[in-house]
Order: structure tokens, then C-alpha cells, then sequence
């Protein structure tokens, strides 16, 4: 389903928007359980041990409603397609991921990203500790976000491939002190899209979720897809980012048969 | 600013729509701060002594932005263009009501109304008080309500002059001591369609209402209740005279022999 171009993007910056990849029927039941949450269940309580305060939509983390939006739809297809076949755990879990106007005068903020799974002593893990947990990241808009500032699921392209040689240079341990602050190789791009397009972002990429200047929340489904092997491989990948990424390693091959059947000619 | 046929259509079926009266920018402005609201204030505004319990966008309710909606737009010059030059009070205060989807797989009811101001000892008044103290509703949709069953502000025609005539027949405007009366009402209800920006006019006297959100979006609306400046000394007299303070629709009614001069 996704085109040779598209997994060559993927390969290239490490992200990939597949329009349309939710039907309309699914999305619009999954934002109105967000909606209906917001307004009839509110906030839980703090989750105090695990360092997190409480979240709209927690109750709604493992409803049927939210894990179809990715296991019943072109979205796993799509991760098959570039993870492998059978190579993807069904999602269990899935982020709420609703950003609320926050920028109330005309002065936007900075954009800042990070990576993954780097404890800072408030995320539920602690200083100095770092967990390479999962293989991709998977978002799925469930309203429009027509234009930049609104809320946009942020990525740094192609940070995936810079950082694998920064930590076959440096060792991922650099990653106890945090997300490494070096100049990156692109300038952010923060993704436009309509309800239903999904995003697939490899664990390694560099994001946020950016400010919002809008009128509007930014509705957003996210889970982070894990290849079988994910726990066994663990941290190793940091430095052999297309370990679970067979999709891509057959694009490779392609690619590098085709440039020595060239050669030979 | 309304024409004489949106007078009458006012007179007779004590509402109006009138599309694109507040500027989107300022819609725009509006809603951010109640999104903003709802997602980092939360509800508030409890009021035990009056029996209230909390409400989003509490915070809101007099804030600059809610509050030009009103009076630094053509609202008011709707406003006074049936209530009369100079007899509508500036905007004070507006709530703004969010009303959010139900939950999944759960039908809609049918809506039902009420005539505001009748103590039911939960809604800040006395069982058995009762007191009008406005003249008109002033609702600005700012978003989008398209279908009904979307939490769309809900309307009764004709229940204006209906009520008027049973307050007469009936002993007086004393009969709502007793709670909101239960006739049949003279057509069913009417779930107003709208787009940002749009503000829906209606009577005070009307029986009206929000019908449940079936949609996937939260309904944002904000409503004032305008007062006339003789709003205080008419008191619940304006219940069996219903055009006391309304002297444009009257002027309307006049011109075309609808009332006596």
C-alpha cells in the first residue's frame, strides 16, 4: 500500500504522512469518547509514584474504539509494510494526545524537541536512566490541523540517521544526560493534516508536540508500535536503527542490487 | 440594521437567527480562550450557599473578549433595533457553555424546555420563587452547529405569546410558583442549525432549551440575557404584556395594523 517513494522517504527523513489512512466513521466516534471524556470524566487523579499528574482521557487508553484506530486500519498495514510482516506487536495502549490553545498572546515560542524514553526524574523514569522502548512512533490527527502553530505533531528529519553516527561516535550513554543538544540537520517540520491521517515516525527521530495558537485542541491518537523483538534488541538499536525495519533493509538491498547490476553493465 | 419582515418574524415566532453578526476574529479569539479554559482551568464557579455546582469557563464570564462579543459588535444594535435606542443595558457579564457529546452508543432524548427563572431549590432559587429578570437571550454560537441532536440552542415557537395568553386565562403569571407549566405547547421544538459567528435572539418568555450532543464535537456557545432599562420596575408584569420592552417590534406591529397606535 505505501509506494516504493514513500519508504524511500521514510528511509530518507525518517517520517511518513499517510493521508486518509483512518475512515471518517472511526474518527469521528474516537473524538467524540474524547469529548464526551473531557467534559463527563475530567482529569484522574496524580499518578504521584510514576511522577504523572493527571490526564484527560486516561479511561479511554484501552477502549476498542482507540486501539481500532490502528490495528484494524491502514495504519498497521503500513507499519507491516515497513516494520515486516507479523513483525508488529497489536497496539494495546494509545495516548490521548490533546493540546489545548496555549499561546494567548502573539509571541510563539520556540519550538523544542527530544527523544524518547530519556528519564528526567518527572516522566516516570529517573535522572540519568534511558529505555530505547519501542520502534515507532504512530499519530493519528482526529481533527484537521490545517496549518503550522496549531498543535502539529513536530519532526526533525533525517535527526534518525545523524544520531545513529553520533552514537556509533559518542556511545549512547551520552543519553544519560539527556537529549543531546547539537546543531541538527534540518529545521523542523511541523506536520500539517486532515482527521484521519496518520503519521509513521521512527523511534530515533527527533519531535514534539508543538505549541498551539489556534482556536482549536489539537486532537491527536499516538502509540508507539514495537517490533516482536523489541525488548530482546533493547538499546542496541540506537546505533543499528533498521534492525526491525525489514521494509526498509529490502529497499536497501534493492537499491544496492540494482546499483551493482548497473556496475557491471 | 433588522429589516421590518425579521421584526415581525421576531413578533411572531419570538426568535431569530441572524447569520455572521460577530467577526470571526474575534470567534476566533473567543474560542481559544474557552479551549484554553477547559484545558488548563477546568471547572469552577461552585456555589453552595446558591446551589451551584462548578462550570467550565467560570473564569470567563466577564472577561473582555467574551464580553465585546456583545457590546462592539452588531448585537447590540440587534438588540436595540427591537428593544429600543438606548433602552438595552451594556453586557456585563456571558457564560459560555460548553456541551459535550454523549458517550458512544447512547441515543439522544428528545428535548425538552423551560421558561427561565423558576426556583426549583437547585438552580440558585427557592422552589416556588420566581422572577424575569431579563428581557431577551443573546446566544453566539462559536463554532459551527450543524444537525440536530449537536447541543444546539433549542427553541419552542410561538410559546411567547402562547404563555401570555395561559398567564391571563390561568390567574396570572402566579401559576409558575407551582413550576414550569406542562400544556402542549402550540409546534415542537426547533434545534437551531448555525455557524461561528451566528446569534440566535430570542424572547425571554420563550420555552427553550439545549438538546443533547449525539455529534463528535463539543458545543460552544456563549448566552447573556439582555436587559432592558426599565427591566427591574416591569418586573414579572412584562409576563402577561410581553411587548413592554420591546419598542421596535411594536413600532414593527404598528406600522403594519398588526396592533393599535
Amino acid at each position: 500500500m505505501l509506494t516504493s517513494s514513500q519508504v524511500e522517504s521514510f528511509y530518507e527523513d525518517g517520517y511518513i504522512k499517510i493521508p486518509g489512512a483512518v475512515p471518517k466513521e472511526m474518527v469521528d466516534a474516537a473524538r467524540k469518547a474524547i469529548n464526551h471524556s473531557i467534559g463527563e470524566v475530567g482529569k484522574p487523579g496524580d499518578d504521584l509514584d510514576n511522577f504523572k499528574t493527571g490526564a484527560y482521557c486516561d479511561e479511554l487508553k484501552q477502549t476498542a474504539c482507540m486501539m481500532d484506530l490502528f490495528n484494524k486500519t491502514d495504519v498497521m498495514r503500513a507499519a507491516e509494510q515497513l516494520i515486516g510482516m507479523g513483525k508488529v506487536l497489536p497496539v494495546s495502549g494509545v495516548q490521548m494526545a490533546l493540546r489545548f490553545p496555549t499561546v494567548l498572546d502573539d509571541d510563539l515560542p520556540e519550538v523544542r524537541g527530544h527523544l524518547d524514553g530519556l528519564g528526567n526524574g518527572k516522566n516516570g523514569q529517573p535522572k540519568g536512566a534511558y529505555r530505547r522502548g519501542f520502534t515507532a512512533f504512530a499519530v493519528i490527527y482526529l481533527a484537521d490541523v490545517p496549518a503550522e502553530y496549531h498543535g502539529n505533531f513536530t519532526v526533525w528529519p533525517k535527526t534518525h540517521r545523524f544520531f545513529e553516527e553520533y552514537f556509533v561516535a559518542n556511545g549512547s550513554d551520552v543519553l544519560k544526560e539527556g537529549t543531546p543538544r547539537v546543531d541538527l540537520p534540518e529545521p523542523p517540520v511541523q506536520v500539517v493534516g486532515e482527521a484521519g491521517d496518520a503519521v509513521i515516525a521512527h523511534h530515533q527521530i527527533i519531535h514534539t508536540g508543538g505549541p498551539n495558537a489556534s482556536a482549536d485542541i489539537r486532537y491527536a491518537a499516538i502509540t508507539r508500535l514495537r517490533h516482536v523483538d523489541c525488548a530482546a534488541n533493547g538499546n542496541d538499536v540506537y546505533t543499528d536503527i533498521w534492525r526491525e525495519w525489514d521494509g526498509i533493509r529490502a529497499l536497501q538491498e534493492a537499491r544496492s542490487a540494482s546499483w551493482q547490476s548497473a556496475d557491471r553493465q | 440594521m433588522l429589516t421590518q419582515l425579521q421584526k415581525k418574524t421576531f413578533a411572531d415566532q419570538g426568535f431569530l437567527r441572524i447569520p455572521g453578526v460577530v467577526p470571526q476574529v474575534m470567534i476566533e479569539a473567543a474560542r481559544r480562550k474557552v479551549y484554553h479554559s477547559i484545558g488548563n482551568v477546568g471547572m469552577g464557579g461552585e456555589d453552595l450557599e446558591k446551589h451551584r455546582g462548578g462550570y467550565f469557563c467560570a473564569e470567563l464570564m466577564a472577561d473582555q473578549t467574551i464580553i465585546d462579543m456583545y457590546n462592539k459588535t452588531p448585537v447590540m444594535q440587534i438588540a436595540e433595533d427591537l428593544m429600543g435606542e438606548g433602552k438595552v443595558q451594556p453586557v456585563k457579564r456571558a457564560k459560555t457553555y460548553p456541551r459535550f457529546p454523549l458517550p458512544l452508543g447512547e441515543e439522544a432524548e428528545e428535548p425538552r424546555g423551560h421558561i427561565d427563572g423558576i426556583g426549583n431549590g437547585t438552580n440558585g432559587q427557592a422552589k416556588g420563587k420566581y422572577s424575569r429578570g431579563f428581557t431577551a437571550f443573546a446566544v453566539i454560537y462559536l463554532q459551527d452547529v450543524e444537525g440536530p441532536y449537536s447541543g444546539n440552542f433549542t427553541v419552542w415557537p410561538r410559546t411567547h405569546t402562547f404563555f401570555e395568553d395561559y398567564f391571563k386565562a390561568n390567574g396570572g403569571h402566579e401559576v409558575l410558583a407551582e413550576g414550569m407549566p406542562r400544556p402542549e405547547l402550540p409546534e415542537p421544538p426547533i434545534m437551531v442549525n448555525g455557524k461561528a459567528g451566528d446569534l440566535v435572539i430570542a424572547h425571554h418568555a420563550m420555552v427553550h432549551g439545549a438538546c443533547q450532543n449525539a455529534s463528535a464535537n463539543v458545543r460552544l456557545a456563549t448566552i447573556t440575557r439582555l436587559r432592558h432599562v426599565h427591566v427591574e420596575e416591569n418586573g414579572p408584569d412584562a409576563y402577561v404584556d410581553i411587548w413592554r420592552e420591546w419598542d421596535g417590534v411594536r413600532e414593527a406591529l404598528v406600522e403594519t395594523g398588526e396592533v393599535p397606535a
